[in-house]
Formats: C-alpha cells, structure tokens, sequence
C-alpha cells in the first residue's frame, strides 16, 4: 500500500533497472521542497558532496521536522526528496535512531551512500542527524 | 584530456550513466564518434548501439585503435531527441551510454528510455 508520506520511496522501491530507477529519481526531484536561493550560503552548504548540496532543517516546538534542501545536480535532487519525504515524518529522537543504511538498501539507493563520485549523501545524513540534534 | 576526466572514465557504468544524462541535460549537447564510414556503431550481445559521450574528451578513453579515422562530434541536444532517437528507436538500435576502456564497456539503453530521461526536464 503507497500512503502520501512514502509515495516517492515507494516509486523507487518498485523500479525495475537502472533506467527506469533513474527516470523515478529525476521525477522524485520534481517534489523536492527547495532551500530557497537566498538560504543556500555557506552555513548551509553541506562539505564535500562533488555536486554542491545546500541543506537546512528546523523542529518546531511540536517536535515536527521541516528539511529544506537543494542541489545543482538533478538525480541528487531527486535523492534529497526521497530522504525529505522520510526525514519530515519523523520526530528528532526518531532520526536520531533511524537506519539510513538499511533503508536505501531497500529503496535501492545503497549506491549513494558509497558510491565512488563521492555525491556525499553520508554527509547529507550525519548533517540531517546532526541538526536534528541541535536544533531540537 | 584532463584529470577529472580520466576519473570520470574509470566510474562503475552506472554513475558513468548518470553522469551522462546529467551533463547533457546540463550541456544540451551528446557527443558520438563519426568514422570514415559515418557514425560509429557497436554490436553489443543483442542489438547494434549507437556510442554516446558526455563531451568531446571521454571519447579519447574508449579504445578504438581499430577506427583511426573516427572523431568525436557534437549532436545538439534537440537534435539528439527530436530526430535521432525516434529514428534509432524505428531501426531498434540500441544506446550504450559513456563507454570506456578496451572492453569498450557502458550502460545498454533503449532510444525510448532515454528519451524520458533527456526531455524530463522542465525548466
């Protein structure tokens, strides 16, 4: 079953190859919620991605998680809305505790937390941990 | 022929896929390598493809010894979508996307899955 808050993880979750996987995550780019321009700086910018990654996440007092995030390249784009979709439903104790790895394995996007061109997706993580944490 | 290129050259097929699609998009230009004999061409286990690049410089590490002749050349974007995949797609030809080295090694593709992924764009 495709609820609202899994329907970008569960698009690419279902994608058969590499094409079609890919084709998903351009499109998942589409619905990603963009820092705004003025917002990408160097506070935001998350260090050593290969495409420039401009994250920022806020809780307010009811705990409730907003990630806003942007990226140069159209397939991190992508990846971003994914991880947005997820890391917005979740609660900063919930992220704190969250596994990232095991769930890229199963919407097939282990690739971009390893992944040689270093796209620096762990970083993006260890950022959205960290101010998950800080900002809670 | 410069660093970042020869490293781009040695990525698994998949990010040198991916690479491609965002470069060209970025670019609205592809790159494939014409011979003495017009555009080159590979048979790959099942069909004939047709080479694409990202740029003029990741031809140059695809092996081709045996095309002396052949040079990269640029193919707009438009072009590329409105006219050469509907005809390669009509001839079922095949892509193999930023192939490299002496196995000559890149993602096979379809001209309609690329297609999708060339003219997602909106903006």
């Amino acid at each position: 079953m495709t609820t609202n808050s899994s329907k970008l993880a569960t698009q690419l979750a279902q994608a058969k190859g590499w094409d079609n996987l890919l084709r998903q995550l351009m499109l998942a780019g589409k619905a990603l919620h963009p820092l705004s321009a003025q917002a990408r700086n160097e506070h935001s910018e998350v260090q050593g991605c290969q495409s420039r990654v401009w994250l920022q996440l806020t809780v307010d007092n009811n705990q409730q998680v907003a990630m806003l995030a942007w990226s140069d390249s159209k397939i991190i784009r992508g990846v971003l809305a994914v991880i947005q979709e997820k890391v917005n439903v979740l609660s900063p104790e919930q992220i704190a505790a969250f596994d990232f790895d095991d769930w890229f394995a199963s919407i097939q996007l282990e690739r971009y937390l390893s992944q040689s061109r270093a796209s620096g997706i762990a970083e993006v993580i260890r950022q959205i941990r960290h101010q998950a944490a800080v900002n809670d | 022929m410069t660093a970042q290129t020869e490293q781009e050259s040695q990525l698994p097929a998949r990010e040198r896929g991916e690479l491609l699609v965002e470069r060209v998009l970025e670019t609205q230009t592809i790159w494939g390598l014409m011979g003495a004999d017009g555009w080159v061409m590979v048979d790959s286990d099942t069909q004939t493809c047709l080479p694409v690049w990202p740029d003029e410089a990741s031809v140059a590490f695809w092996q081709r010894k045996d095309l002396p002749d052949s040079k990269p050349q640029p193919i707009a974007l438009d072009e590329f979508t409105g006219t050469w995949l509907p005809g390669l797609k009509k001839n079922q030809i095949g892509l193999v996307l930023f192939p490299t080295g002496n196995l000559r090694e890149g993602i096979v593709t379809s001209a309609d899955e690329l297609l999708l992924q060339l003219t997602d764009d909106d903006e």
